[in-house]
């Protein structure tokens, strides 16, 4: 629940809580205060009939009746009561006053009432107007609070905002908007520090890892050097030059994983910057052609339509990597006599292969070093490279398997 | 050939100067700028040249070569493998740029393709027995035959005569035929089926079978048995 929307409720259900009682409570004062008014006039007009005292006087609004004797010393009595009109159409309300007083020997009530409609139409109105005042007052109470709230609350969406989409390879600031809240801004100030230590232990993580690629790559190269020179040597036996082999395909193996290493590093670096028109149609059919040994080898069947045209702005050679990296996982990763589909559109590119049946995750899919144990030429660097080369060129991957099909969609923006 | 190699690390220094010396070149190291600078002037067919030295940029020793007017062949050997470190490199004049770590048989290719392209204008026929090859028009022909080749059993092919006799990884091997874009994802075991494709194309030819296998570990293109 938004903050906004939780206050808001709170608001309204105490606002009808106290309203509710705050408009009954009114309601039954202004009874009260009404009823002790006519009981006042009630007596007033009581102590009037008893000045003049005249029985052969009577009022409208006075009844005489003879009543048992034991009434005579009860208390005078106010109440309510309903009365038909004239014309019997409707009822009205009264007060009334019962009293008993001894005359000729006989217990005689007088009652004396009072209408109470022209009271009840002050006692409805102000009952309206407890009503509708409060309720306006409430609601207008409550879209100031809110505006006022949400105006205060926008730096701190706005942060929210940014810290979502803060990615710590993007190259732009976190810009956080400074607030007048105390709160706000002292939140935004730690959150600017925590920015900028995130990217800058970055910073230095990536420079590291580079300066660590670059170094190691003499000492490859030595390694590599010499034992290329002892290979050569001819006195050698079947056994020494397999050992050496082995060594230098290890050597090989090694300075492959760092220059992979060394080309992610230059990724996050953003070295691939500029950008052209790219033809993946052509990238394509030329990548399918230096692989045609591979694809003839695995007897595979690649279905490709060279009519259909994918253009899109972004950097050449990364766009080669992208696609000959894709093509060779979709090759190495196949069985024989198995297909590769590779469907082009407007906007988007699906590589299908047949394969073997996995349970690789998902997820694991484009991670660093991630690979399957069968496959002992696969450095498991390469997907985590077409990963990175589409991060940085706004294009979507992903990655599905149904059986032994997998599937490779890139969505193009 | 007279060959100038500048490389502060000396036991790759020592490593090209033996394989070049090996190959029937003449040698000398210069292990910093100063000295490479210095001994430039002593006319160098080719000059292997790292960037990274003590005393400065290898990039000086390419201006000066070029600043004198020297028919000198300037062959970078550089750790640093930006495309912009490149394109600078070939920019000043230098002829060709190798990425550290190399394997030495391409290195030799390099050389080879470069004393071609500099001292004979590229126009120099390879021969190798019944062999005759074209570089600059992709011809090869076998007992003056026409053989047709792709774009990379025709590159495979001008690698292994330029190391002829010597053992070729199939690691290093790979890595000559994918230099134009990595392949990250996998090692090279690709270059059996093109190396099996050229093999048949030149013995259907007519050829001698002159690639031959060494333990399944490598090739060696070599006519003695």
């Amino acid at each position: 629940m938004k903050l906004l929307t939780k206050t808001g409720l709170n608001f309204i259900s105490a606002s009808i809580f106290f309203f509710l009682f705050g408009s009954l409570g009114g309601y039954y004062f202004i009874r009260y205060a009404v009823n002790k008014m006519f009981n006042n006039e009630l007596v007033e007009a009581k102590k009037q009939i008893e000045l003049i005292d005249n029985p052969a006087l009577t009022f409208a609004d006075v009844e005489v009746d003879t009543v048992p004797d034991h009434y005579r010393t009860c208390a005078p009595i106010f109440s309510d009561t309903i009365i038909q009109s004239a014309n019997g159409a409707n009822y009205e309300f009264y007060r009334k006053l019962s009293y008993y007083k001894q005359a000729e020997g006989k217990t005689l009530r007088v009652s004396i009432i009072r209408s109470l409609s022209p009271s009840d139409l002050m006692v409805m109105k102000f009952t309206l107007m407890l009503t509708i005042f409060p309720i306006l007052f409430f609601v207008i109470l409550y879209l100031v609070n809110r505006a006022s709230t949400k105006y205060s609350l926008s730096v701190f969406y706005d942060t929210i905002n940014k810290l979502k989409s803060f990615d710590v390879n993007k190259d732009n600031r976190l810009d956080l908007m400074t607030s007048d809240v105390d709160e706000f801004e002292q939140l935004n100030e730690v959150f600017n520090a925590m920015e900028k230590k995130i990217k800058e232990d970055y910073e230095r993580l990536k420079e590291y890892t580079g300066n660590t690629s670059h170094e190691l790559q003499t000492p490859i190269a030595i390694i590599s050097a010499k034992l290329d020179e002892l290979i050569q040597a001819d006195n050698l036996t079947e056994q020494q030059v397999k050992a050496i082999a082995g060594l230098l395909e290890t050597t090989q193996r090694l300075s492959k994983i760092n220059q992979a290493l060394i080309f992610l590093a230059k990724l996050d670096n953003r070295v691939f910057a500029n950008e052209e028109d790219v033809s993946f149609n052509a990238i394509i059919r030329q990548q399918l052609d230096n692989m045609e040994p591979m694809i003839d080898e695995g007897n595979l069947e690649v279905k490709f339509d060279r009519e259909n045209q994918l253009n899109i702005k972004m950097n050449a050679s990364l766009a080669h990597t992208l696609i000959q990296n894709l093509l060779q996982n979709a090759i190495r990763h196949n069985v024989p006599n198995g297909f590769i589909d590779i469907a082009l559109s407007d906007n988007e590119l699906r590589i299908t292969n047949s394969g073997e049946v996995t349970t690789f995750e998902t997820e694991k899919m484009f991670g660093r070093f991630q690979k399957k144990s069968q496959h002992p030429q696969s450095l498991g660097i390469g997907l985590s490279i077409v990963k990175r080369i589409c991060d940085i060129s706004n294009i979507q991957i992903s990655y599905e398997h149904s059986g032994a099909e997998h599937q490779f969609v890139l969505t193009f923006n | 050939m007279k060959i100038l190699v500048v490389e502060d690390e000396p036991q790759l220094a020592q490593s090209i100067n033996d394989f070049l010396v090996s190959e029937g070149h003449v040698c000398e190291i210069a292990s910093n700028l100063s000295l490479a600078l210095h001994l430039v002037d002593s006319l160098f067919d080719i000059i292997v040249l790292d960037l990274n030295l003590p005393d400065g940029n290898g990039l000086e020793v390419v201006k000066k070569v070029k600043s004198r007017g020297m028919t000198t062949g300037v062959i970078i050997v550089s750790a640093r493998d930006s495309i912009e470190h490149k394109v600078e490199g070939l920019e000043l004049g230098a002829d060709d740029y190798l990425t550290k770590p190399f394997q030495m048989a391409e290195l030799n290719a390099r050389l080879k393709s470069l004393v071609r392209r500099v001292h004979f204008k590229g126009e120099e026929n390879i021969t190798f027995n019944e062999l005759e090859i074209t570089p600059s028009e992709l011809l090869v022909k076998v007992n003056g035959v026409t053989v047709d080749l792709t774009k990379k059993e025709f590159d495979l092919l001008i690698y292994f005569i330029a190391n002829k006799n010597r053992v070729l990884t199939k690691t290093g091997i790979g890595e000559h035929m994918s230099k134009d874009f990595m392949d990250y994802g996998f090692t090279d075991d690709f270059i059996y089926t093109h190396i099996k494709n050229l093999r048949k194309k030149l013995i259907k030819a007519g050829c001698g079978d002159y690639i031959r296998n060494v333990y399944g570990v490598g090739y060696k293109f070599t006519d003695a048995n």
